[in-house]
């Protein structure tokens, strides 16, 4: 195998592994967020806010995952 | 109204399709990649490539001159508004008025007595990654500058300006493309003259670095040498031994904060960067669009995230302790309450 | 490290930066437009409480003029029954009075009537008992004396009367 193979199986691996954790992570926020709106609809705007803080810190993980495996894929670690 | 939409999207995907196989797409070299600013010139040394010489003592790259653009704005800010507000807002003032009161009202609802003294930074951190994250991806921004040889040193320094990222080409097989004037053949390096400030991790080390600093600082002024002691709890006290343990495992993660703070914007701007150019890459007319609408939304929320999460910390850092968890809710509760 | 960009230099210049701007923004942005959107918070306040005040000024002034009026009305109506009142009475009175005056009149001229008719009657009476004494003593000639023939006269009168 060459380092090329490996840098690509390297990279593509870190994306989907780190897909798999904050995939889950947003769909939960979201369906969280979507069943307060539903119970407690005048706290809509709160919930909203909050829901995209969650999305953003649970997404920065994967965000993590993709930056790593794009430096591994271009060769730049 | 919406046959029209739909009549200009399916025009300019049979374009698009059109103008790719013309020729005028990206092929695999022109996908260049840097997780590091580029310099544009280097303070005592010598420009190699993509790298300052040894010994420089301080490289120019592209992400300083942009921090120095967004720092302009910002003071142009301060004293065109700042300096002259009038009590009727119009205008830029209304919505400089707008941010500020907003995150204003947010950070009084987290800390209410020491929302005075925090405000600053964060508010600024807010600004800066704000303003530098919409700036980058206004189009040109990482698109338009200088072709330089692989190494050692300047021998191209032609301009190349690109269109989008379409344009900036490479070779293989004698694509259109590489016939434009402006092209940068293979094996030189594009060099662009901008690069998103979140995009360095030079400049999100310095925020990441000073915003956890005042943090601790804060902390350590509002409780005194006490501060330590939400780290290092007493192992045969009341509160046990486990939480001497996770006492210790806090002080560690203070300290990651650092690193979370400073690659989870470099990763979002700069992985949006990576992803734009790669749709670009793949087909260049339209698929790119939708993924700027998501860049967009996530050169906002970095920003607010960055900021928020400032302000939260430090609200945690100056409440008396007595367990961390029971700090946390504490502080969420006085957020949503707010 | 440097493959992913970071540069002693370059971050302890990014530091200073990040402390300049801070303390700029802060000192020449963050201040005054929160001192501004406080100021303004007051103004906006005092001037809602102003116009509170002013309404509630109004509505006095209005409840006053209204109860000033009806004070006014009523006492309009008061004056004006009043007066009807008053001209009422005047009216009776006057009324009244010509009626008395009338009657005063009335009887004052029947008096006077049947005054001056006994009167004529009277003179009358006289004026003929002597020409009919008169008369008798021409035409007797004899020294007849008036107080023989009074029951003669009183007959012609009471005769004469009755003619009337």
């Amino acid at each position: 195998m060459s380092d090329h193979a490996a840098q690509l199986i390297g990279m593509a691996l870190a994306i989907g592994l780190g897909a798999i954790g904050p995939g889950a992570g947003i769909g939960i926020i979201f369906g969280a967020a979507i069943e307060a709106m539903g119970r407690n609809p005048e706290a809509e705007g709160l919930v909203r806010t909050y829901m995209f803080l969650g999305f953003a810190l649970t997404e920065a993980l994967f965000i993590f995952g993709l930056v790593f495996g794009l430096l591994i894929g271009f060769g730049i670690l | 109204m919406r046959n029209r939409i739909l009549t200009v999207l399916g025009v300019l995907t049979v374009l698009g399709v059109v103008m790719y196989f013309l020729g005028i797409r990206m092929t695999q070299d022109d996908l260049h990649i840097s997780a590091a600013a580029e310099p544009l010139f280097c303070i005592g040394g010598t420009v190699q490539g993509e790298f300052c010489s040894p010994g420089t003592i301080l490289p120019f790259t592209n992400s300083v001159l942009m921090t120095i653009l967004v720092d302009l704005l910002l003071i142009g800010l301060a004293f065109g508004i700042g300096q002259r507000l009038q009590a009727v807002p119009r205008g830029l003032q209304n919505i400089t008025e707008f941010l500020i009161e907003f995150f204003y009202d947010f950070a009084r609802g987290v800390d209410k007595k020491n929302v005075a003294k925090f405000f600053a930074l964060p508010m600024t951190i807010l600004f800066f990654f704000l303003f530098g994250n919409m700036l980058a991806l206004v189009p040109g921004v990482g698109s338009i500058g200088v072709c330089r040889a692989e190494e050692h040193g300047v021998v191209t320094e032609g301009e190349a300006s690109a269109e989008g990222a379409a344009s900036a080409e490479a070779p293989a097989e004698p694509i259109l493309i590489q016939k434009f004037p402006a092209y940068c053949g293979t094996g030189n390096l594009f060099i662009p003259y901008l690069r998103a400030p979140a995009a360095d991790l030079n400049v999100t080390f310095a925020f990441a670095l000073v915003a956890v600093f005042m943090v601790e600082f804060w902390g350590f002024q509002a409780l005194g040498i006490g501060y330590l002691g939400k780290f290092f709890i007493n192992p045969f006290g009341k509160q046990g031994p486990i939480m001497t343990f996770v006492g210790i495992l806090e002080l560690f993660s203070e300290l990651m904060r650092v690193v979370a703070f400073a690659f989870r914007i470099f990763g979002n701007i700069f992985g949006g960067e990576v992803v734009l150019a790669v749709m670009a890459f793949l087909f260049a007319y339209l698929l790119p669009v939708p993924f700027y609408g998501l860049e967009v939304f996530v050169a906002f929320i970095q920003a607010v995230i960055f900021a928020v999460l400032t302000v939260v910390f430090a609200g945690l850092a100056v409440q008396a302790h007595g367990g961390d968890h029971e700090d946390h809710g504490h502080a969420t509760n006085e957020a949503v309450a707010h | 490290m440097e493959k992913l960009g970071i540069n002693w230099g370059l971050l302890i210049a990014q530091l200073f930066n990040v402390i300049f701007l801070v303390w700029l923004l802060g000192q020449f942005l963050y201040k005054p437009v929160l001192n501004m959107l406080s100021e303004r918070t007051r103004r906006v306040q005092d001037s809602l409480a102003e116009a509170d005040q002013v309404k509630q000024q109004l509505a006095n002034a209005k409840k006053n003029y209204e109860a000033e009026l009806a004070k006014a009305r009523q006492e309009a109506a008061g004056i004006v029954a009043q007066a009807q009142e008053r001209a009422k009475v005047q009216e009776a009175e006057i009324v009244a009075q010509a009626r008395r005056d009338a009657d005063r009149i009335r009887d004052e001229a029947r008096t006077t009537a049947s005054q001056e008719r006994d009167t004529l009657l009277s003179d009358a009476k006289g004026r003929i008992a002597d020409l009919v004494t008169l008369t008798a003593s021409q035409v007797l000639g004899a020294e007849l004396q008036a107080k023989g023939h009074d029951k003669l006269i009183a007959e012609s009168l009471a005769a004469l009367d009755r003619r009337n």
